[in-house]
């Protein structure tokens, strides 16, 4: 039991680092960076034209089982689809 | 010289069989209002046609009421100007008669004039703007709400969005801390909750369910519990930022601040999480006795069943001596569209309960699906366990309007699905037996759109 005790420290101080790094902090004004609210995300779409509004979801990264929160732009989403679209026709022809 | 004076007499001549042609013609009996030409610079002729479009819709003539309110929309912009605000009672009714005709195209575009006419009102009269968007609200949901509307999905986010819009007026005029918010950010949860039931359905949610305009954009749709997590989550921010907003108000009390309490109970009952619903309603027990109630005052304000999702939101809690001796449930279905959702729209639409089609009386008892609820004998809350699940059982039809197999069978479809929410009896859920509720189920779509 006390051997495993220094490898749980050691797990517990990598842990609390990876969460207060995910509030990735701002140097040059000193504030926390944090994606805005489902909500707040609503309220901006119900505001903006459909191409301007965003997107947040749940998405896993390759290469790791954590899934990540992203938010992205309408029209970017709308961009990388058709780009990977043209790819895949390109290929097949 | 003689040629012209023949040009002349010749062209008098013409002139004058044009002018008697057209004399005589005037000089004939009046055509009645249908086939004659509106002389849209009449005085009160808006007002003559209204009353003819409303008498129109009153007898569910709704393509002569549709008819009406166009000529009268017409005579109002002659008269008064493309942009007078006096156009919004015709304009209104013209919507809810073409929604009665599932005429979605004229539907969308009355909208959008509506909505165009209305941001107009913005810079002038904010109490205005924010009546437009009230009615627009309830003219969206309506349409959602048509069982005969294949894009249901989109009304409905385009009265959330609606909703959201009026915050940000709120916010820009009264600022973020204004408590006028609150209704507004109700009305946004509640349209989480229809969402959800819209969810539920599929298995994949549609990108309908998310945008209020049509093309489809790549990577929209979500799976359907991301999405079901996601209109839960939005909607407990909300109610969270209601409770702050009151809590930070001149008007913050301990009593409010337990009724949005138990409007966040509510809340988690409504996606299933009993545990942490219990959790909220047992601070609120706990709130009203910090507020100075009596204990049998707050065991009497929970003692009854109550339909959820509650449609108007309120802080203010009904005295006893106000909620009547009827102990009698009485449950309006709103639309087999959002299955287990009373109608919000009955006092918008003028409707009453009477005109379902379908109406039911029946009893249940309201319980637990595990033992670990209070028995007589236990005290504590601690005995509360996971898991826990509010089920109505016993259900038993004691009449139905019609009276055949087919309508007992879709009210006890209809009855299963709703969710109530459990007696409180000293911060501990019990048992309700033998509750007496009569249902109305599901307005037709023209009834959808109100008597008048």
């Amino acid at each position: 039991m006390l051997r495993l005790l220094p490898r749980f420290t050691r797990l517990f101080t990598v842990a609390v680092f990876a969460m207060v790094s995910a509030c990735a902090a701002n140097p040059d004004r000193g504030e926390t960076r944090r994606l805005p609210t489902d909500a707040e995300v609503e309220q901006y779409n119900a505001a903006v034209e459909p191409a301007e509004r965003i997107v947040c979801r749940q998405e896993t990264p390759v290469g790791s089982n954590i899934p990540k929160r992203v938010c992205r732009y309408v029209r970017d989403i709308e961009e990388t689809s058709a780009f990977h679209r043209e790819q895949l026709r390109r290929a097949l022809n | 010289m003689r040629r012209s004076y023949l040009k002349v007499l010749t062209w008098l001549a013409v002139t004058g069989l044009a002018c008697w042609l057209s004399l005589a013609h005037s000089q004939q009996p009046v055509p009645t209002i249908d086939s004659r030409w509106v002389d849209n610079f009449e005085q009160g002729l808006s007002e003559q046609l209204f009353d003819q479009g409303l008498s129109a819709l009153r007898d569910s003539d709704f393509p002569a009421a549709e008819h009406k309110f166009l000529e009268a929309l017409l005579s109002i912009k002659v008269n008064h100007g493309l942009s007078s605000e006096l156009q919004f009672p015709p304009l209104k009714l013209l919507i809810q008669s073409q929604i009665a005709q599932a005429k979605w195209k004229s539907v969308d575009q009355h909208l959008g004039y509506y909505a165009w006419l209305n941001s107009k009102t913005y810079s002038v009269n904010i109490e205005s703007y924010l009546n437009g968007i009230e009615i627009l609200h309830q003219l969206y949901l309506a349409a959602a709400a048509d069982v005969n509307n294949a894009e249901s999905g989109r009304y409905l986010i385009a009265a959330k969005y609606l909703n959201w819009r009026a915050v940000s007026a709120i916010e820009a005029t009264f600022g973020a801390a204004s408590l006028r918010l609150p209704p507004w950010l109700y009305n946004i949860v509640l349209t989480h909750f229809y969402q959800s039931t819209l969810t539920k359905r599929k298995g994949l949610t549609s990108y309908d369910y998310k945008s209020e305009s049509p093309g489809i954009v790549s990577g929209w749709t979500l799976p359907k519990n991301e999405s079901l997590q996601k209109n839960y989550g939005i909607g407990l921010e909300l109610l969270q930022r209601i409770r702050a907003l009151y809590i930070n108000s001149d008007s913050a009390s301990a009593e409010i601040e337990a009724m949005i309490l138990v409007y966040l109970g509510d809340w988690e009952l409504l996606f299933g999480r009993v545990n942490s619903a219990l959790n909220f309603y047992q601070q609120a027990f706990a709130g009203f006795i910090a507020a100075g109630l009596e204990q049998a005052e707050v065991n009497d304000f929970f003692d009854r069943a109550v339909a959820l999702p509650i449609t108007e939101f309120n802080v203010s809690r009904q005295p006893e001596s106000q909620r009547g001796n009827n102990r009698k449930l009485t449950y309006v279905a709103w639309s087999s569209t959002f299955p287990g959702a009373s109608n919000p729209l009955l006092q918008f639409l003028n409707s009453t309960a009477e005109t379902s089609e379908l109406k039911a009386l029946a009893t249940f008892n309201l319980t637990a699906n595990s033992q670990r609820t209070r028995s007589p004998t236990t005290s504590t809350s601690s005995e509360l366990g996971r898991g826990f699940k509010y089920l109505i059982t016993n259900l038993q039809l004691l009449a139905t309007t019609p009276d055949n197999e087919s309508v007992r069978q879709q009210a006890l479809q209809e009855i299963s699905v709703l969710q109530l929410r459990p007696k409180i009896e000293d911060g501990i859920p019990v048992e309700i037996r033998n509750i007496e509720l009569e249902y109305f189920s599901a307005l037709s779509p023209a009834a959808l759109t109100g008597s008048f």
